[in-house]
């Protein structure tokens, strides 16, 4: 009878299966166990031993994805209990990351909805704030885009703002479809997200709070992917810097009032 | 070690908060035997100074949790900004930081009702960061902020330089194996985690002990190895023929016999 175990065997058998086996975990189950698991670790426990981490274990031997969240998370615990100097930061205002009392947060889009129908009535914030954007972006052409502002607004109130069709290509930037199909959409999704997440009501509120925000170029990047236009990089900045500026001077200006 | 000196235990509490703007604690001396009641738990702690660390920490960690809980602000403050700085660590510019922090404070929000361990919200609240992070990322589909992509830079890390001639590497029986190894994984350190833990089936905290490397970083040669061996063909084709021959000898033995 041979031995079923030789050395030689174990060895190069025990790495081929390391190499072979997969998990059955997704990598949703995965970093769902992760946090005990991190914790049980930091804790000096052996989780190597554990059962219940057997599998997570194996899974992460073969997952760089699951591998890097872990790596996060430990470096994310370990930077809480480092002493050196926190990285600098501005200031931020008290009460921005509270959850809002509702239950459940609403959906962006209703929101969106919501702000229009209820707080553009008197039109004032959007106005001015798309108006200085479109005297930024396409000054050769501000008076031809606002022509239909108004109407726009009447659609932004009824919450019938299009968003677009998908695969539009960039046009000029002064055409009544971009104030349309992008910039007023735009200002209006910004400040119903920002008046959401600082617990204000109007622009005026948030005026009053003394808050600058600033919408990231990513942000609208990301915006009009949401609704299907591309821009290049330069009128991506360009309508940014712009949107900026104008909520800049509109609540510099509400501020002072 | 049975009692924590409460002057070092005191000394930890000041650096970490002052550190993290932690600022939850009305009553230290009532909180510092909190620490220390959590410091006797912790008995698996090999250090003295990463016990101290993590009684702290875990203390002020269901501290937070209860004033989260009652949605009280200077608690989400500390949460969100803890978010933000590790964002801002990332390179992240802050009103994106800012944005993502307030998403993840709104996941927490969501999960609360389910920790079952204040003590370890940190970890659940990093975990659910992380998340919201990695699925803006997706959104957006932007260049990665992390320090790398899993299967890229996970494997590019700097050699460890040091002689690191291992009796494990004495201890494997076939030589043949051992020669495939060093052809392989060049990285000695890799080389020897992958060895005693995938071969001869190690605990990964024992090998990191003996290498005196963090368990993480045990955990993540451990992967790299093993992601390189199942990344070389050549190699996994030897090993394949090498486990063939083990069990064709042993049957041309059987048959001898």
């Amino acid at each position: 009878m041979t031995n079923e175990h030789t050395p030689e065997m174990q060895e190069a058998q025990q790495l081929l299966q390391a190499l072979e086996r997969s998990s059955g975990l997704s990598h949703d189950q995965a970093q769902e166990l992760l946090p005990a698991f991190v914790e049980a670790e930091r804790s000096g426990e052996d989780v190597d031993s554990l059962p219940e981490y057997a599998e997570l274990l194996r899974h992460l031997d073969t997952c760089g994805t699951c591998m890097e969240f872990y790596l996060s998370l430990t470096g994310d615990l370990e930077s809480l209990a480092e002493t050196n100097a926190p990285i600098p930061m501005s200031p931020i205002p008290s009460g921005l990351f509270t959850p809002t009392p509702v239950a459940e947060p609403l959906p962006k889009a209703k929101r969106a909805e919501l702000f229009a129908r209820d707080q553009l009535e008197n039109r004032a914030a959007v106005h001015e704030i798309t108006w200085n954007t479109l005297a930024q972006v396409a000054p050769k052409q501000p008076k031809a885009s606002l022509v239909k502002l108004d109407l726009l607004l009447d659609k932004a109130a009824q919450g019938q703002i299009s968003s677009g069709s998908q695969g539009q290509t960039a046009f000029a930037l002064g055409e009544w479809k971009f104030v349309v199909q992008v910039v007023v959409p735009l200002v209006v999704d910004y400040l119903a997200d920002t008046l959401w997440k600082w617990r204000v009501n109007t622009v005026n509120g948030l005026a009053q709070t003394g808050v600058i925000p600033e919408l990231s170029e990513t942000r609208v990047h990301d915006l009009l992917q949401q609704a299907g236009f591309r821009l290049d990089h330069e009128q991506t900045q360009n309508l940014t810097s712009a949107i900026n500026q104008a909520v800049r001077a509109f609540l510099d200006k509400e501020a002072n009032a | 070690m049975n009692e924590p000196s409460s002057d070092d235990l005191r000394t930890i509490w000041q650096q970490l908060s002052r550190r993290n703007e932690w600022q939850l604690v009305d009553d230290e001396e009532d909180f510092l035997q909190q620490v220390a009641a959590q410091w006797r738990t912790l008995t698996k702690v090999k250090t003295s100074s990463a016990r101290n660390r993590l009684a702290v920490e875990r203390t002020y960690a269901a501290r937070l949790c209860e004033m989260l809980r009652r949605r009280h602000d200077r608690a989400w403050d500390e949460l969100g900004q803890a978010f933000v700085r590790t964002a801002l660590r990332a390179s992240v510019p802050q009103p994106e930081a800012v944005e993502l922090a307030q998403s993840a404070c709104v996941g927490v929000w969501e999960r609360l009702p389910t920790l079952k361990n204040p003590h370890s919200l940190f970890s659940y609240a990093f975990k659910i960061f992380r998340t919201v992070w990695r699925e803006h990322r997706a959104a957006i589909q932007h260049e990665e902020p992390f320090r790398s992509t899993p299967e890229g830079t996970l494997l590019d890390d700097p050699v460890d330089e040091r002689n690191l001639t291992s009796e494990a590497e004495q201890q494997i029986v076939t030589a043949e194996l051992l020669a495939l190894l060093q052809a392989a994984l060049p990285n000695s350190r890799e080389r020897i985690v992958v060895l005693r833990t995938a071969i001869l089936q190690e605990n990964p905290r024992d090998v990191a002990r003996d290498l005196n490397i963090p368990l993480t970083q045990a955990r993540v040669d451990k992967y790299r190895g093993l992601a390189r061996l199942r990344g070389n063909p050549r190699f996994m084709q030897q090993l394949r023929d090498l486990v063939g021959e083990v069990v064709e000898s042993r049957g041309r033995h059987s048959d001898d016999q």
